[in-house]
């Protein structure tokens, strides 16, 4: 094998890092995208034997937004498996408890359980805010796209959008401002 | 593939040696005729023997055959590669000529091609011309100096127009009709 | 004191309801109570002001019919705040009908969005003076980022 062919099949096969940002996404649609980037399906070179997998950060898994009052609807079970050892833990409360464990518990159940799930698993990093460690950081080369925009705030706009913004209502004559 | 292929040896279509490039070497080594003298499931077993068995030998003199007479069992070809393969072949109540195309299909294959699970039905010397995939195949060539995360490439691509930014277009073209009113009266 | 508030109040009501009939696009006066402190008193004025949106008003919007939705094809979501934020008084309240000047469904529709604005907590700055402002400070789950769908809202 030529060394340009070596080079080539090491760059085909090398597991590549990527970065997602939680930020204002919902756990259960970007566990869907972080999926085929752990398990390899993005690539043309995609096969169930074929282990190539990539690695992905997870950074501000805390900032993760559910839709509605789905913090209060969603319900994580757990069983010890003594009599009486059941217990419901709300996403809310789940979350308060470990700031990655939702977003783990997504990418977990997005999976066939087969035994390869655990090993994919393991290149999975979680990081509850956006300080990674720089030995990770320095192996990343890709950030995946998020599926939803970050809404921005009303008081985080600045000062001359707000000001130059169009209105579209103006109060009638006399009116008392408040 | 079933499960019952599970444990079968799979591989690609391929000739040992680039065999016939330069000469051809015959791969099949031994040959073993198995057959019995009186049943009638080994009648063409017996014909074959009698009439064309010593010209095979003579012109395939690479090949070992070895003739085994048993009692009252079903014929039986069996074949033995250079690489080690052992092909077993039942040829019970074959005819003459059938059980000579067998010999043949035996003689010409490289090794055992019954016990191999062809991973693909093709074969060729240049998979792909434009060459095999990489991560780094079709990327923007500034995507290698970004430092990550940044807010840029975590947005998502494709956003419909939202009705803020649609606002302030409409706006801006309110705008510019007042400015050119007013040129043109200035104008007059 | 109270008294004098209630005085300023009454005779600004009595003016807005005999001209609450009249529908215009011309500079409106618009008034503010400004609140002074003088030797132990407290003196509550109503002020006349210019309108602050007068200059950046959209030429549609000054006519009598005028609905974001029908008239300029705005799909307005929970997330655009800056448009929302003009149907809301600086205590987060939604101002009624009869000055938003909206139909029926879309008064709803609108009050419907602030809502979900101000639950997913994009509009913290107006809110009522002894709230904490910070969403992230809000009791339990609300303390979490949370977004709405707008095929959810019945209007």
């Amino acid at each position: 094998m030529s060394i340009a062919k070596r080079v080539q099949q090491w760059a085909t096969f090398a597991r590549t890092w990527h970065i997602y940002d939680c930020t204002w996404q919902n756990p259960f649609e970007s566990a869907s995208l972080v999926k085929t980037h752990l398990m390899g399906l993005h690539k043309p070179i995609y096969h169930p034997m074929n282990d190539c997998g990539d690695h992905v950060v997870l950074i501000n898994t805390k900032e993760i937004a559910l839709p509605g009052d789905e913090w209060v609807k969603r319900v994580y079970f757990h069983h010890t498996g003594y009599p009486g050892g059941a217990s419901w833990t709300l996403a809310w409360q789940l979350h308060e408890k470990d700031p990655t464990m939702v977003m783990k518990k997504a990418v977990y159940n997005s999976m066939a359980g087969n035994l390869q799930r655990r090993h994919t698993m393991q290149r999975l990093h979680l990081f509850h805010d956006d300080q990674v460690p720089q030995d990770i950081l320095a192996n990343v080369t890709n950030q995946i796209r998020t599926p939803r925009t970050v809404p921005q705030r009303l008081d985080h706009i600045d000062k001359e959008t707000l000001e130059n913004f169009p209105a579209i209502m103006d109060y009638p004559k006399d009116y008392v401002l408040r | 593939m079933s499960n019952s292929h599970l444990f079968l040896k799979s591989g690609f279509p391929r000739a040992p040696l680039q065999n016939g490039v330069g000469r051809y070497v015959c791969q099949l080594q031994r040959l073993t005729l198995k057959f019995c003298k009186n049943n009638g499931s080994s009648r063409g077993m017996r014909d074959f023997i009698e009439n064309h068995l010593v010209d095979f030998a003579k012109e395939n003199p690479g090949i070992v055959v070895y003739v085994k007479p048993r009692r009252h069992r079903a014929p039986v070809l069996v074949g033995e590669y250079l690489n080690g393969d052992r092909e077993w072949l039942s040829v019970r109540n074959s005819t003459q000529t059938e059980i000579s195309k067998w010999i043949d299909l035996l003689k010409t294959q490289n090794g055992s091609s019954s016990s191999l699970r062809l991973r693909k039905m093709w074969h060729t010397d240049v998979p792909s011309i434009q060459g095999p995939w990489t991560p780094f195949l079709l990327r923007s060539p500034d995507a290698h100096n970004q430092t990550y995360p940044t807010s840029e490439a975590s947005q998502p691509l494709d956003v419909p127009q939202t009705a803020t930014e649609k606002l302030i277009e409409l706006f801006k073209q309110q705008q510019l009709e007042a400015d050119t009113v007013l040129e043109q009266k200035r104008a007059e | 004191m109270a008294t004098l508030l209630k005085v300023a109040t009454r005779t600004l009501r009595g003016t807005f309801w005999q001209t609450r009939s009249l529908t215009t696009t011309t500079p409106l006066s618009i008034k503010e109570i400004h609140e002074k402190r003088e030797s132990n008193a407290l003196v509550y004025e109503g002020v006349d002001v210019v309108s602050p949106r007068l200059d950046k008003m959209l030429k549609p919007a000054c006519d009598s019919t005028f609905c974001p939705e029908c008239t300029l094809g705005l799909d307005i979501k929970h997330t655009d705040v800056l448009i929302l934020s003009q149907y809301v008084r600086s205590d987060g309240c939604m101002l009624p009908r009869r000055i938003t000047k909206l139909c029926h469904r879309q008064q709803k529709k609108m009050g419907t969005l602030v809502t979900m604005a101000q639950k997913a907590g994009l509009m913290p700055n107006l809110a009522p003076s002894w709230s904490k402002k910070d969403p992230k400070m809000r009791f339990g789950w609300r303390k979490f980022n949370k977004y709405f769908l707008e095929s959810t809202i019945k209007y």
